[in-house]
């Protein structure tokens, strides 16, 4: 009977298992399904040229690809620096006022609807620029990224034994030396991997570029302070219109979203030298 | 001149109050030995000679500490850390870096060289001391986490005396090393206590009974008795020291 | 706790050779007589108190190399040993001074005299272990002294006389030594209770 109640359990935690598996193979099923065709008749010709007329075959996603390694790394260059140093300071003095409130803020930030963020960026930027930016995208997309960041530093940071912090200090060195030589040097898997992670997040958001970037697909790169593409933006867009041409187009550029993704995500788990502590 | 000297301190983390009023004289070039059970604030006692309490944001220091009579809280205290070096319980020489880096760090920081040719002979000799040149001189460039336990401590003891100190903080420094590692950097530290005064923490009394030339007993926080360790383990004076040495305490 | 087991254990075995010694003394001036049934027991007690000895040696041993004892524990073990030696000592001289001959007068009133205060200062000693270490010291000095007074004493009447045996200078000789080993045994005590080194002769 017992036995009988094991594989009961055993059938249930594996069914389990599958169903919240399953979503994710079948998003990838259809992703693959339906662009690989699209890519393999558009060819080369998709990833580099521009967006066509409706109706008027695939042309290429060029554009779009370009800006969203723009907006990445203008967004990385923002937000990247200040992001860091708040997961140091949150790290180095988390008894200070500031310091416990920083946690908080950034733990609220992790989860904040981006569209709002996209909204913020909207008033302060845009209107006063009079157009849709690259630079205002960008910032949107940093203001997402950097709470990441700086949870995933300060942790890191937080999980290196004490005895490290203290054999720096032993030495004489002034606390910026034991930070940035010792500290973040043992922590940089950790770090890292806030970093990429929120590369990864950002490459794929959509919100916070609604009214930030605005979408430019017929050209490419134009200036920080022109309108930008991104793959994400562009699905967006392609999908509300009624053309078949588009929603193929829509369809092969998912699936080199996804790619994308998986290039980034699967060698974060692989690549990163571990610190042997 | 007395190496070390404590005047009436006193230790609180936060509202607990953890070394009460301790005062004591450690000779020039003398091992001297805290021994204690666990908690009693040995290690406490020993961060407040360094200044290393002050990373912990609830530590609150009252009296002095003095350094060959000069209050170690007039001086810099990256001159204080210089000068008087600290090995922990657990070896802990920086792993992402080398050997060799791991002892130039702190020499070049507190610039005590001046040229790679004195850097690499600084390195050199400091390794000697430590008794570690001979098992690493042909990988310096290794990285640190590839050595033993007992490799790892005495690169971190080489690394300390790169930095010339005049005096040795040691917290349980074989605890977490096998007995003949433990071995080796006692007899290390008998060869060293000619040039500098070592102050070792330790819970081990009989390890007190084979190093050191002095020994205190501290019990939760309170020094019990100090005195020349043939003399304490011989006939101490007080009834709580005769019971810890014993093990009939607790 | 082991080691107050042990530690136990050693003063009984220790106070067993304790009595052996005290026996000896008091029987071997019988054996001087000529009692053969005197002369028998003292030449076991000698036989037992080696075995002791060598017992308590290796128990003292085997304490020292298991417990690293340190402060009293140290100094009980190491006085232990050495007063367990003392004791053999005395009961391989009782031995001796059974199996000799005498039949002066004088002398062996002397040596009765000897032996009265010898047995006081074993009942000296009992009292110390159990506690009463008080006037030990002096009490001790005094009796021993009077022991080597009446040592001298035969001894000068020896040395007049133009026939006398050696087996008499011998158990003047061996009595008075006895005297001094016990000294010794209360310095040992003193020691393990208080620390000093003390001497007392």
């Amino acid at each position: 009977m017992r036995k009988l109640k094991d594989r009961l359990f055993v059938a249930y935690v594996v069914l389990a298992t599958v169903l919240t598996i399953l979503p994710l193979f079948h998003i990838l099923y259809c992703v693959f399904a339906n662009g690989v065709p699209v890519l393999l008749k558009g060819g080369l010709e998709f990833l580099t040229g521009t967006l066509p007329a409706p109706g008027e075959g695939l042309g290429g996603i060029g554009p779009a690809i370009v800006g969203t390694f723009v907006l990445t790394v203008l967004a990385t260059l923002m937000g990247l620096p200040i992001a860091v140093l708040t997961g140091v300071f949150s790290a180095e003095y988390p008894n200070s006022v500031i310091g416990k409130a920083t946690r908080t803020l950034l733990l609220i930030m992790m989860e904040f609807p981006t569209i709002l963020v996209g909204l913020f960026v909207m008033d302060i930027l845009v209107i006063p620029m009079g157009s849709y930016s690259a630079l205002a995208g960008a910032l949107a997309l940093a203001i997402v990224m950097m709470p990441y960041v700086a949870v995933y530093t300060e942790q890191s940071l937080r999980e290196i034994p004490s005895r490290y912090r203290e054999g720096a200090f032993a030495l004489g060195l002034r606390r910026r030396t034991v930070v940035f030589r010792i500290m973040m040097n043992l922590a940089r898997k950790g770090i890292l991997t806030g970093i990429l992670i929120g590369i990864a997040k950002v490459a794929g958001e959509t919100a916070p570029l609604l009214f930030t970037a605005g979408g430019s697909y017929t050209v490419y790169f134009q200036g920080i302070d022109r309108p930008i593409g991104a793959i994400p933006l562009l699905i967006y867009q392609l999908v509300q219109q009624p053309y078949e041409n588009y929603h193929e187009i829509a369809w092969g550029a998912s699936l080199v979203l996804m790619l994308i993704f998986l290039a980034i995500f699967l060698p974060i788990r692989l690549s990163v030298k571990e610190v042997k502590l | 001149m007395k190496a070390i000297e404590t005047v009436d301190l006193k230790v609180w983390y936060g509202s607990k109050q953890v070394i009460k009023g301790v005062s004591l004289s450690i000779p020039d070039k003398t091992v001297f030995a805290i021994m204690g059970p666990s908690g009693c604030g040995k290690s406490t006692l020993l961060r407040a000679f360094n200044r290393l309490l002050e990373l912990n944001e609830i530590a609150r220091v009252e009296g002095d500490v003095k350094l060959y009579g000069k209050s170690v809280y007039e001086m810099d205290e990256v001159e204080v850390r210089r000068r008087i070096g600290m090995v922990f319980q657990m070896p802990n020489p920086f792993p992402h870096m080398s050997i060799y880096d791991n002892i130039a760090l702190g020499v070049r920081y507190n610039k005590l060289v001046k040229s790679k040719k004195e850097l690499d002979e600084l390195v050199e000799w400091a390794l000697r001391k430590s008794a570690l040149w001979e098992e690493v001189k042909d990988r310096l460039k290794e990285k640190a986490a590839h050595l033993s336990g007992g490799q790892m401590q005495r690169l971190c003891i080489a690394r300390a005396l790169a930095l010339k100190p005049d005096v040795l903080l040691m917290d349980e420094p074989t605890a977490n090393l096998d007995p003949v590692s433990a071995g080796k950097i006692e007899e290390l530290i008998y060869e060293l206590k000619k040039e500098l005064t070592i102050v070792i923490v330790t819970h081990s009394p009989a390890q007190a009974a084979r190093v050191s030339d002095y020994v205190a007993f501290l019990y939760m926080g309170k020094l019990v008795e100090v005195g020349k360790t043939e003399e304490i383990f011989e006939n101490p004076k007080e009834e709580l020291t005769e019971k810890y040495l014993t093990g009939r305490m607790g | 706790m082991m080691i107050e087991r042990r530690l136990e254990a050693l003063k009984s075995d220790v106070l067993e050779m304790h009595r052996l010694a005290k026996r000896g003394v008091e029987i071997c001036l019988d054996g001087l007589k000529g009692d053969d049934e005197a002369r028998k027991e003292a030449v076991k007690i000698e036989q037992s108190a080696d075995v002791l000895n060598t017992d308590i040696d290796f128990h003292c041993v085997t304490a020292i190399a298991l417990y690293q004892p340190v402060a009293r524990d140290l100094r009980f073990i190491i006085s232990m040993m050495r007063i367990a030696g003392s004791y053999e000592r005395i009961t391989d001289l009782t031995q001796e001074i059974s199996m000799y001959d005498c039949d002066d007068e004088f002398l062996l009133e002397k040596f009765e005299h000897m032996v009265d205060t010898l047995l006081t200062m074993f009942e000296v000693i009992e009292r110390a272990y159990e506690g009463d270490i008080e006037h030990l010291r002096t009490q001790l000095w005094a009796l021993d002294d009077l022991v080597d007074r009446y040592y001298v004493e035969a001894m000068d009447y020896m040395s007049e006389m133009c026939g006398c045996s050696v087996d008499w200078v011998l158990t003047a000789r061996h009595l008075e030594r006895i005297g001094d080993l016990l000294g010794k045994v209360g310095a040992r005590i003193i020691f393990i209770e208080e620390g000093r080194r003390v001497w007392i002769k």
